[in-house]
């Protein structure tokens, strides 16, 4: 009867296997004292007993998280990251001791193409690549010491992703609808919105690995049918509720031949199904939306590619605004590729920077005007950064020593930048943060402890941040208790 | 008092009484004292030395009752008063207590346990997967009428000690859809069905169950269950999700084995080190099929352009020795890669003993021909050749003083320095040309035939100039310096682009840049893989330019105008028997090293840091008699020797257990593929050395599911008793048989049958995977493969790491990248709208509903059909009232019957009793 190989100290009970089972269910109950009201006392100190999360950790800072992957690596010295000395010596060779680069065609220093600029009341500094996104300075906290260990996009994606550098772990939005579950009872907890571009290591980056299925991202397309398998196929509504009708007689009958929680959850999640049926089309919709705001996001921008991101950003807003956990956002194609620019830098970095730039200062501002941005974290990321060095004449090669990424929203310090690279922005020196840095302190915000959200698989109890990990107590508004 | 005191301090609610009368009952300390410390205490007080906190640990008599430095000892066996380990336990001042701040107290029942077993004189005994296979006495029952075998016996045993009887058997209907399924993944024909009706005896159970087992439909329904252990795979993953190459014929190989019931002992052994094993030929597959399970150790995921190759090598090879000790021994040996493993006995150095083992093996194409023909006609034809050289004076000019810089000159006698597989480097130097000229002094593909494929291998060396230079020409085939096994290069060569090269027709000197590997081991692979030639004249390495061309040694001399005339008769006769042979089949195969390889253990499993070296292929766990020093080789034969050893219990308890998983719905063990200390403890002991014992004993997997499925436990109903219910709640006595869900291979699969779309074709390369538009990324295949899978079975469909079917992912077919014995048996929404608005889902129902209305039978017949289709049983009067009360709905006229019978075929797909086994 276990669905989990034995996973828990004692097999799962009838009723907490049903509720493990409804899309929302496991991770409501696994920290239910915060969120879940609707779960019982009685079901709770079942699951404390049975081993997985006892109560909820620490005080959430947030509810949920919009993660903002920028695929391929945007370069750290062309956006947040200013670095003058780049700019007086570019050409020059490179003066330091440098690690094996994934092309291995390491050209001389290269100067940022665009300029640097302080912007708002904090003055943190971003390049012209981003005029929308530096009307938001104040909100933003940047890490311009980020770190990861590998140098190869997959290897990177699966570490930014999942915590480790091969695929077959789960995904952070799993964990965290493993966790703590999602506040809406008719969509998942984990919302991947397909802007058009898989990240190179494919669906494995959104997989709920050894955590039970229920966790998997469901993926949705910004447009009206948003998810594989919603439109019912039946001409018309009388059809529909026939068959429903009869299944509903059928499933029944087969049920009173034998009591079975396996069966009576399926059941329970076909309707479920049914009611995402029309939950979700609701949720996709944009049309409610007043035309001041779809304009603000970019919908009526010239660029196919704002416009995609645009509508990814209103439906990220949507999700959050439903109680959805975790909804992450990849990027639309455009004419040049991710922001891998190994050649022709600047065409390719201003194409990217132009999709998401307005969307995502939209989605700041929208967040914040709907009072959603508290008990919001928005982070905006890649899997690595680039070389301030060229690679051939005018592009960058991976660099994952030392690159910037930002956050903001609820918990974290506003117009704020953390650590440093050195003076060449190639390496972090001060305040390096790890990937397991960061995954620790996203689970924190939320109000995990990341070294106590567990799951038995394989002889150990896995965690998203493996054996590693310390919460970046520096970029909290808050002093982090424990 | 103070431990009661602090539970209700910590609130929670106790799950697990102590037994009745506990105090006086002995403690078994593998069930219940080390469950506890090794969750609680081992991490810091257990068998790995690094973590290891105040220098004490508690995994073994001797070092928890030794003195420590604070005067104290941890146990004093018998006084529990006087133990300090149950002080620290009971601690009141949390600074004080153990575990540390942090992590949970005890709770009060570990403690007394912890309390008992000191008092009872605190034994240790070893772990139970370590300990040998026990033939343990049948139990004797009360109700001698039930059982039918030492199976039924064991289980009727415990049952009856807590009171209970089993479940009745389960009716007719439902028995024989769950054999078919879990024999075949199939429905029951409709004919098999009315035969069992019929006669629904035991005797005629026990024919269909032999008619199953012996249909080939049994090896893909087995086979599956095999490659969710072994992480198959057709590609690997990562970036451009290239191809594993021939994966299926791999997957062939395992349902060839389950249908051939290849002993258990071979069943190991093949996939372990089958290019060593005894060869195996199958007719009209191949002369020798043993390689082709090599295929295991390559079914895992690859990158390109890895910035460190070495780092990238050990990171491949521990899934590998990952999922090696999960599938065959049901240990997690790779726990032990950055230190000794936490909980059970395994030391770091065996993690590095196998790793050891895989990179003194080499990953290569293999050549496999359908019978023999080729080889014997290859054999013959060289040793006629030979012949001819008889009484010819010959003699190598050497070259002069650059020869020192010679890696290889391929003179006379170079080939004792090089292996080869396949043919085309069957014929050594020196040589009769086919022209009749002598000749000695290159590499030449095509010596005997330009038709003739196959690599050769140099030794292994380690890299220490910066250059290797070739002089090359041909016109198919590669020549590459594989640098630390490192093989994807031949997919993409970023960083790796001089490694690799494909010859042009001129000769030609390739410069091969190896200053970023000095230091690290490589060996040179020449390849032949298609018709045509590759000829290599010399190889030198040094770290400035090459040396000058046309350096190598010539041969004198020449033979007679009768060994001329020879010559031509038998490349004549050889030309005859190559257009006979059977055309040759590509595999993907393990091979061993020439030169074997000891390595050391990585320090926190960095390849950079090196500590204590290990010997290959020898396991701490596994009995030392069992296994003899590898002296040559990548030790795989070995390994594969010493774990199927009567004396060594992993792979029979592993194997068995796994078998028991797939017919009772769980294992003995729960945790197929961890039988340490953090799985779960069998619920049966005995029971699992029976019939691991029995495994051991006839060696035949199909033999050992029989029994099972013959078994009285395995045709119990799935409706427990109030008693059963209450008793044995999560059914750990196997008091009654587990409703399940059916795999999504199987659902797919049976609804194929009900669409009369099966094709029952079996083997062969896999149908291209049907792409959604939400499978999109880098490596996409360029078409989309058919919606229907071309109707085949679905263990014939494409596993594609980066684009996996859908339907399959979302009933949990596992991602292959590690063992999964165990799949998830979630239940989510997404399942209910696949089957409610999945393309196939609809198009199959179409298929359904036309299918069962070309009969022109009354409509209640018609029903009853597909209701036997759907389900395997008859439709009841409520189904036949119900469905005819649908389709009069639905189509209040003629027109529109095919539309309704489509919609109700299509809600028998979906109604429960179509995705569930009773």
């Amino acid at each position: 009867m276990s669905g989990h190989c034995g996973n828990f100290q004692r097999p799962p009970l009838s009723r907490r296997e049903m509720l493990t089972q409804l899309s929302c269910g496991f991770g409501a109950l696994a920290l239910g004292g915060l969120y879940a009201s609707k779960a019982s006392a009685e079901i709770l100190s079942q699951i404390a007993t049975a081993g997985s999360l006892p109560a909820m950790h620490l005080v959430p800072q947030v509810r949920s998280i919009i993660f903002l992957y920028q695929d391929g690596g945007p370069s750290q010295v062309d956006s947040f990251d200013p670095k003058p000395r780049l700019t007086h010596e570019n050409g020059l060779p490179v003066p330091f001791s440098k690690a094996q680069t994934q092309f291995n065609n390491d050209g001389n220093l290269l100067a940022s193409p665009w300029k640097f600029k302080k912007h708002g009341a904090s003055g943190i500094e971003i390049s012209e690549l981003f005029p929308h996104l530096a009307t938001m300075a104040d909100e933003l906290c940047v890490i311009r010491s980020m770190t990861s260990e590998f140098s190869e996009h997959t290897n990177a994606n699966y570490f930014l992703h999942t915590g480790a550098g091969l695929a077959g772990r789960p995904s952070m939005g799993a964990w965290c609808s493993y966790g703590l579950g999602c506040e809406s009872a008719n969509l998942p907890g984990f919302v991947v919105l397909d802007g058009g571009l898989t990240p190179p290591g494919g669906l494995d980056c959104f997989s709920s690995g050894f955590l039970p299925a229920t966790h998997q991202a469901s993926r949705m397309k910004p447009r009206a049918q948003p998810i594989a398998n919603l439109v019912s196929r039946d001409s018309n509504g009388s059809d529909a509720a026939r068959k429903r009708a009869l299944l509903e007689r059928l499933d029944a009958r087969f049920q009173e031949q034998g009591a079975s929680d396996a069966v009576e959850s399926a059941i329970a999640n076909q309707e479920l199904a049914f009611r995402m049926q029309m939950s979700v089309p609701e949720l996709a919709s944009v049309d409610g939306e007043s035309e001041t705001v779809r304009s603000m996001y970019g919908f009526d921008a010239k660029d196919e590619a704002t416009r995609i991101y645009a509508h990814e950003c209103l439906l990220a807003r949507r999700l959050v605004e439903r109680g959805v956990r975790f909804v992450e956002l990849t990027i639309p194609r455009t004419a040049n590729d991710r922001w891998d620019q190994h050649s022709d830098l600047r065409k390719g970095h201003e194409d990217n920077a132009r999709a998401i730039d307005q969307p995502t200062a939209a989605l700041l501002y929208d967040l914040q005007r709907l009072g959603l941005l508290e008990s919001t974290l928005v982070v905006w990321a890649g899997e690595f950064g680039r070389t301030p060095f060229a690679q051939g004449s005018n592009g960058r090669d991976h660099n994952p020593f030392g690159y910037s990424i930002w956050l903001a929203g609820g918990g974290v310090k506003r117009g704020f930048v953390y650590g440093s690279t050195d003076e060449y922005g190639y390496r972090a020196i001060e305040n390096a943060v790890s990937m397991h840095d960061l995954h620790a302190t996203m689970l924190h915000l939320l109000g995990v402890d990341h070294r106590r959200l567990t799951w038995r698989f394989g002889g150990r109890d896995m965690r998203l941040t493996d054996v590693h990990g310390n919460v970046v107590t520096g970029i909290l508004s808050q002093p982090a208790a424990s | 008092m103070r431990t009661l005191a602090m539970f209700m301090l910590l609130g929670a609610a106790p799950m697990c009484e102590p037994a009745q009368g506990a105090l006086s009952r002995a403690v078994d300390f593998d069930s219940e004292v080390r469950p506890v410390l090794a969750a609680r205490c081992y991490r810091c007080h257990g068998p790995d030395p690094s973590s290891r906190k105040a220098g004490l640990r508690l995994d073994a008599f001797e070092h928890a009752t030794a003195t420590l430095p604070s005067g104290k000892k941890a146990i004093v066996p018998s006084h529990p008063e006087e133990s300090a380990l149950l002080r620290r336990v009971t601690h009141s001042d949390i600074s004080e207590r153990m575990p540390p701040e942090g992590h949970d107290a005890l709770t009060a029942a570990e403690i007394a346990t912890l309390e008992r077993w000191i008092a009872g004189g605190a034994a240790y005994t070893a772990p139970w997967a370590f300990t040998p296979l026990a033939h343990a006495a049948v139990p004797v029952v009360q109700d001698q009428a039930w059982p039918r075998g030492d199976l039924d016996r064991f289980v009727l045993g415990k049952l009856e000690s807590r009171g209970l009887e089993p479940a009745a058997d389960a009716e007719p209907e439902v028995l024989l859809r769950r054999v078919a399924f879990d024999l075949t993944g199939l429905p029951p024909a409709p004919e098999l069905r009315e035969r069992y009706l019929a006669n629904p005896t035991e005797a005629s159970l026990a024919l269909i169950v032999d008619e199953l087992l012996a249909s080939g439909a049994f090896g893909e329904r087995w086979a599956r269950h095999w490659l969710d252990c072994v992480r198959y795979s057709e590609t690997l993953g990562h970036e451009f999700d290239y191809a594993i190459p021939s994966a299926w014929r791999y997957r062939d190989w395992v349902i060839d084995a389950f249908n051939r019931d290849l002993p258990v002992e071979r069943f190991v052994t093949e996939q372990v080190a089958g290019d060593a094993a005894q060869p195996r030929a199958v007719a009209g597959i191949a002369n020798n099929v043993a390689p082709i399970a090599t295929t295991f150790w390559w079914m895992g995921q690859a990158t390109h352009a890895p910035t460190d190759v070495r780092q990238d090598e050990a990171d491949r090879h521990a899934n590998s020795i990952e999922v090696f000790g999960k599938a065959f021994l049901g240990l997690t040996v790779s726990c032990a890669r950055c230190h000794d493993h936490k909980f059970d006995p395994i030391p770091t150095t065996d993690f590095y003993s196998l790793l050891g083992v895989l990179r003194s093996t080499q990953r290569v194409v293999g050549f496999s021909e359908s019978d023999a023909t080729l080889t014997v006609a290859v054999e013959q034809t060289r040793d006629a050749l030979n012949g001819l050289l008889h009484g010819v004076q010959s003699g190598a000019v050497k070259p002069a003083s650059e020869a020192a810089e010679f890696f290889e000159d391929f003179a006379p006698g170079f080939s004792n320095r090089w292996s080869s597989v396949g043919w085309a480097f069957a014929l050594p130097q020196p040589v009769v040309r086919a022209d009749g000229a002598l000749d000695a002094d290159l590499l030449d593909s095509a010596r005997l035939h330009a038709r003739l494929q196959g690599a050769l291998f140099s030794k292994p060396f380690e890299i220490q100039k910066k250059f290797m230079y070739a002089r090359l020409r041909g016109n198919t085939g590669s020549f590459r310096v594989v640098v630390d096994n490192y093989w994807l290069d031949d997919s993409n060569a970023l960083l790796f682009e001089s490694c690799r090269h494909i010859p042009t027709p001129e000769w030609r000197t390739v410069k091969i840049d190896l200053s970023r590997f000095v230091g690290e081991r490589a060996y040179i692979e020449i390849l032949d893989d298609s018709d045509g030639v590759i000829e290599v004249d010399w190889i030198a390495c040094g770290d400035g330019e090459a040396p000058t061309d046309d350096v190598s040694p010539r041969m004198d001399g020449s033979i007679s105008a009768e060994a001329a005339s020879s010559n031509r008769e038998i490349r004549t006769s050889f030309e005859a028997a190559l257009a006979l042979a059977p055309s040759i089949g590509r595999t993907l195969e393990a091979r061993d090293a020439a030169i074997g390889f000891d390595e050391s253990v990585h320090i926190r499993g960095k390849a950079a840091q090196y500590g204590e070296g290990t010997s290959r292929a020898a396991l701490s766990f596994v009995s030392s008699n069992a296994i003899g020093q590898v002296k040559q080789g990548s030790g795989r034969r070995e390994l594969a020797a010493a774990i199927v050893d009567p004396s060594t219990p992993f792979v029979w308890r592993t194997l068995a257990n796994r078998i028991v998983h797939y017919l009772l719905g769980r294992g003995i063990v729960r945790t197929t593929d961890d039988f340490g200390q953090l799985g779960r403890p069998p619920t049966h002991p005995e029971l699992l050395d029976a019939l691991a014992l029995r495994l051991q004993s006839h060696g035949s997997m199909k033999t050992l599911v029989r029994e099972i499925v013959l078994s009285r436990t395995y045709r119990q109903s799935s409706e427990a008793s109030v008693d059963a219910s209450r008793v044995d709640p999560d059914n750990d006595l196997f008091s009654r048989a587990t409703i399940r869900r059916l795999d999504g291979e199987a659902i797919r699969d049976a609804m194929l049958v009900a669409a009369g779309s099966l094709d029952t074709r079996m083997h062969g390369p896999s149908v291209p995977v049907y792409l959604d538009e939400f499978m999109t990324g880098r490596g996409r295949p360029g078409a989309s493969g058919p919606l229907d899978g071309a109707n085949r079975r679905s263990i014939y469909l494409e596993v594609r790491r980066n684009f996996l079917d859908p339907f399959m992912q979302v009933f949990d077919a596992p991602v292959p990248t590690t063992t999964v014995g165990c799949r998830n048996r979630s239940n989510v929404p997404a399942q209910s709208l696949a089957m409610l608005n999945d393309p196939l889902v609809h198009e199959l129902a179409n298929r359904f509903a036309a299918r069962v209305m070309t009969s022109a039978a009354p409509t209640e017949s018609l029903i009853n059909d597909a209701f036997i289709a759907a389900y395997g049983r008859a439709a009841t009067d409520d189904d036949v009232e119900d469905a005819t009360a649908f389709l009069l709905a639905a189509a209040p006229t003629a027109q529109e019957r095919g539309a309704a019978w489509v919609a109700l075929c299509h809600v028998l797909f979906n109604a429960k009793e179509f995705t569930h086994l009773r």
